[in-house]
């Protein structure tokens, strides 16, 4: 192999030794072995550097598309070779497609592990879908993808980044219910397909190293295909304009739409209630939105969960999550309420998401944030499965993923003035999926809830913003 | 004190003078201690009119006590992270992550709470711990959720502590008096009837003369005894028709199962899990080659055979499918009856070991997992009274063999309890 390359760092509670490995064949593939020491199951995650930022504009989703054709198998040679398979020695698939990078992770056993590589690099190697394959597996996952975002609260996302990022094409595109055959094609399929196989890899393997040869593990990983990028499409060449819309929205360029109204489906009983707040990928929004997400929702003692649950019986359960897709970045809330309460309960949630730029949050509360952040993925779920899955180290400022408190040299104080900077009220989207009556019964809670609030101007100026905008509800 | 070795670590086990089991692990690659503390206090524990007192109890552990009124947000302001609780028919856990400076903080407010709780207890604290529990209600028991509260009220007999939902009746909670969940908790939250488990970086020795010093000087105190098991259920033929919510319209029907096994922690429940795995886990199981790509009748990825852990007298097989689109419930029905009892002649070759990789696989990952793992050992130490059975039982299932599993399927299966859900309504039947 030529091109293998050596990198280091600390990815999980496990060592990460780093070192090259040769395998056969052209291009280049990184190796990442982590090691963890006592692990009774193993993990190999093969990351290919090309993902959904190179979705072509009207055919967004194309990446998923590959990964859930290549898991599920479009009825034929990808089912029978891969997940069929890797069960029959033990072993699960994971796969997912990020805006940068495809990841496919192996769940399995030390003793498994160069067994399930190697099937998952004959099937990258051999898996050639062609049209009259994926025809049918397309038209059932565009169908499927169109009723779950039919089924209620299932449009919240959809509706969220279309607030967030209204300049953002790829969030116009709302599936609709009886138009299964809208969405991805096979064409852009085929092309993502030939594309990703000619994409540099990393091989992230994540194990009780001494119960793993690591050298026989990497020789099963084929190189990239060396013509793959030659053969990419014209149409996702110039899938990188898609995008274009989204950056533009994280600049500031169309303003976001704060409220967004979906009415009920059917169900009556509780509705979805998302709340956004955009920012800007490349610079220190992510990694600042990630110690909001802790801070807001990360545990049962977080500042949400004793709000709307604790204190208000309002919602059991608080989602959230920062998203970034390599063009924009948003924090996304998401909680469900009886429709009665829904309007308190979006003054209570944006009350506390505003006060993160109102007032400094305590020391140990912003430490401790800064420090699940870093380990987080340590402490979940199967440690070698996280670790492998984790971003391979790459040099680049400081993440909370990456960086204790003290390194980044960030305070509370310095933190609260990053937050006065990024959540502001035109940059905070409300989506509501399901019953309410309108928009000027939020506006109202909201305007009610602000006196007295440390963050009192910021609530009424979404309040305004609301009834300023209330023309554009859906 | 007993040393055992093990993969992630030497498990040290110490039972303290007041009956409290201590575990600890030593285990180099968590920075900060995982504790888990297990009540044995589950839904089985409640008597008819107390049903979901257990697990409204556990929300009621986190109104803090007259030391420690904000017992949250004192333990996270000390570096705390992943606080919560969970309460099955069992057992109640309390677990959290604490940097190793906190562990002697952290249990002596766990000791606080479990000694003083009932100081905490008026109407107003029940009141508004019984308002979020409702709403935890809300959003968990959906279809799903009564769905199984139906299978178990069908699938066991009438005054069977596994009957009823661990959630209980809400209504019924919202009538108990301050008195009544203090005489409850004084019952079942005392140290004979508890373990802590503690995973970390840390010396043995000296998490255990911590949980010595505080959970230890809890006052040993008898509760009530534990009633002996219930006859095995294994074979019991279902009565009568259930009826509940039908799915809703545009929805598929779907087919719910639930059949008896042995208790988990047994040995004989290893050939029971191998016969869920045979049966519905993957895209090599039973279901998925015959009902979804088979026939047709069942939509891929909704088809899921289980074995729960359930750990008193006996257990159960829980599974689910849906069908696809033009497919009736009856037809779905029809053809989940036919892979069940397709088992009863016999596997195919290479069959039993898949199924058999893929539990030892997921039975290690949650060994390396600290939270999954803490628990194994707090129930192995309830159930075999060592928490190292938790490795031996995760590599027993070698020893499974077809016969196992086809002995396993003939006493199980056909007494198996049926739930069909289609937009007409709920009914259930019983396999021939």
């Amino acid at each position: 192999m030529s091109g293998s390359d050596v990198s280091g760092g600390d990815v999980s509670g496990g060592d990460v030794s780093g070192r090259g490995v040769s395998g056969g064949g052209g291009g280049s593939v990184r190796t990442v072995p982590v090691h963890l020491p006592g692990r009774l199951s193993a993990a190999a995650c093969v990351v290919l550097h090309h993902g959904t930022a190179g979705d072509p504009q009207g055919q967004e989703d194309t990446a998923r598309a590959w990964v859930t054709l290549l898991r599920r198998g479009s009825g034929h040679a990808a089912d029978q070779n891969l997940e069929a398979g890797l069960e029959r020695i033990g072993t699960t698939f994971a796969a997912d497609a990020g805006a940068a990078s495809t990841r496919l992770v192996l769940s399995s056993t030390p003793e498994h592990l160069a067994d399930a590589l190697a099937l998952l690099s004959r099937t990258l190697t051999s898996f050639t879908p062609r049209s009259e394959e994926i025809l049918p597996f397309l038209h059932r996952w565009n169908r499927a993808l169109a009723a779950a975002r039919a089924a209620p609260g299932g449009s919240a996302g959809v509706l969220l980044r279309r607030a967030l990022f209204p300049g953002d094409r790829s969030s116009q595109r709302e599936p609709r219910e009886g138009a299964p055959e809208a969405g991805v094609d096979a064409d852009a399929v085929l092309a993502f397909h030939r594309t990703v196989l000619g994409a540099s890899r990393d091989l992230v393997v994540a194990a009780d190293l001494t119960r793993v040869d690591l050298e026989a593990l990497v020789r099963r990983l084929a190189p990239p295909s060396p013509d793959g990028p030659a053969r990419t499409s014209p149409r996702s060449a110039s899938a990188s304009g898609s995008r274009s819309g989204a950056v533009e929205a994280a600049r500031g360029a169309v303003p976001v739409r704060p409220l967004t109204l979906r009415p009920s489906t059917g169900r009556s009983a509780a509705c979805v209630i998302m709340i956004g707040l955009r920012g800007e990928s490349g610079g220190d929004a992510a990694p600042q939105l990630a110690v909001a997400r802790e801070l807001l929702a990360g545990s049962a003692s977080s500042r949400l969960a004793r709000t709307l649950r604790d204190a208000h019986g309002l919602a059991y359960a608080v989602h959230c999550d920062v998203q970034d897709d390599g063009a924009a970045c948003a924090l996304r809330l998401r909680f469900e309420v009886a429709p009665s309460r829904a309007p308190e309960a979006v003054a209570l949630a944006l009350d506390e998401l505003f006060r993160l730029a109102e007032q400094e949050v305590e020391e140990e509360e912003f430490a401790e944030a800064w420090r699940v952040c870093r380990r987080e993925d340590a402490m979940s779920g199967s440690p070698a499965a996280v670790a492998a899955a984790r971003p391979v180290p790459a040099p680049g400022p400081a993440a909370p993923g990456q960086a204790a408190p003290g390194q980044a040299g960030v305070t509370p104080a310095a933190y609260r003035r990053a937050m006065g900077r990024l959540v502001r009220p035109d940059r905070v989207a409300v989506v509501v999926d399901g019953a309410l009556d309108g928009a000027d019964r939020v506006a109202q809670a909201v305007l009610e809830a602000a006196p007295g609030r440390a963050c009192a101007d910021s609530l009424t100026a979404y309040a305004r913003r609301v009834t300023a905008h209330a023309q554009l509800d859906t | 004190m007993r040393r055992k070795d093990a993969p992630h670590g030497a498990l040290v086990t110490t039972r303290l003078a007041n009956g409290l089991t201590v575990v600890v692990q030593r285990d180099a690659l968590l920075p900060d201690p995982h504790v888990h503390l297990r009540h044995d206090v589950g839904s089985r524990h409640e008597r008819p009119g107390e049903h979901g007192l257990a697990h409204f109890l556990e929300h009621l552990m986190f109104r803090g006590t007259p030391s420690h009124p904000d017992f949250l947000g004192t333990l996270r302001r000390a570096g705390a992270r992943d606080v919560n609780a969970s309460t099955n028919q069992d057992r109640t856990a309390f677990t959290m992550t604490v940097p190793g400076e906190v562990l002697p903080r952290a249990l002596a407010m766990e000791a606080d709470r479990t000694a003083h709780l009932p100081l905490a207890l008026d109407p107003t604290a029940l009141e508004e711990t019984l308002a979020v529990v409702r709403r935890e209600e809300e959003e968990r028991c959906g279809p799903s959720g009564r769905t199984a509260e139906l299978l178990f009220a069908e699938a066991f007999p009438p005054g069977h502590p596994y009957r009823h939902p661990s959630m209980g009746d809400t209504g019924l909670l919202g009538r108990l008096l301050p008195s009544q969940v203090a005489g409850f908790h004084r019952s079942h939250y005392r140290p004979d009837g508890a373990t802590l488990v503690v995973l970390g970086d840390i010396s043995p020795e000296a998490v255990t003369d911590v949980a010595a010093a505080t959970l230890g000087a809890l006052p040993r105190h008898a509760g009530p005894p534990d009633p002996p098991p219930p006859p095995d259920l294994a074979g019991r033929r279902p009565e009568g028709a259930v009826r509940g919510p039908a799915r809703p319209r545009g929805a598929p029907p779907q087919v719910h199962v639930m059949a008896h096994t042995p208790p988990y922690g047994t040995d004989e429940h290893a050939a029971f899990a191998a016969l869920a795995a045979v049966l519905g886990k993957g895209r090599g199981s039973r279901l998925f080659r015959d009902a979804v790509r088979g026939r047709g009748v069942a939509v891929p990825a909704t088809e899921m055979v289980t074995a729960w852990e359930l750990e008193w007298g006996g257990s159960v097989l829980f599974g689910t499918v849906t069908a696809t689109a033009g497919t009736s419930g009856e037809r779905l029905l029809a053809e989940v009856r036919s892979v069940l009892a397709s088992v009863r002649d016999g596997l195919a070759p290479g069959e039993l070991d898949r199924a058999l990789r893929l539990l030892r696989r997921e039975r290690y990952e949650a060994l390396d997992d600290p939270t999954t793992r803490a628990e194994a050992f707090a129930a192995q130490v309830r159930l075999r009274g060592c928490p190292g059975h938790a490795y031996t039982a995760a590599d027993a299932l070698a020893s499974v063999t077809e016969d196992d599993v086809v002995r396993a399927a003939g006493l199980c299966l056909p007494g198996a309890t049926f739930l069909v859900q289609e937009a007409s309504g709920t009914r259930e039947a019983v396999a021939a």
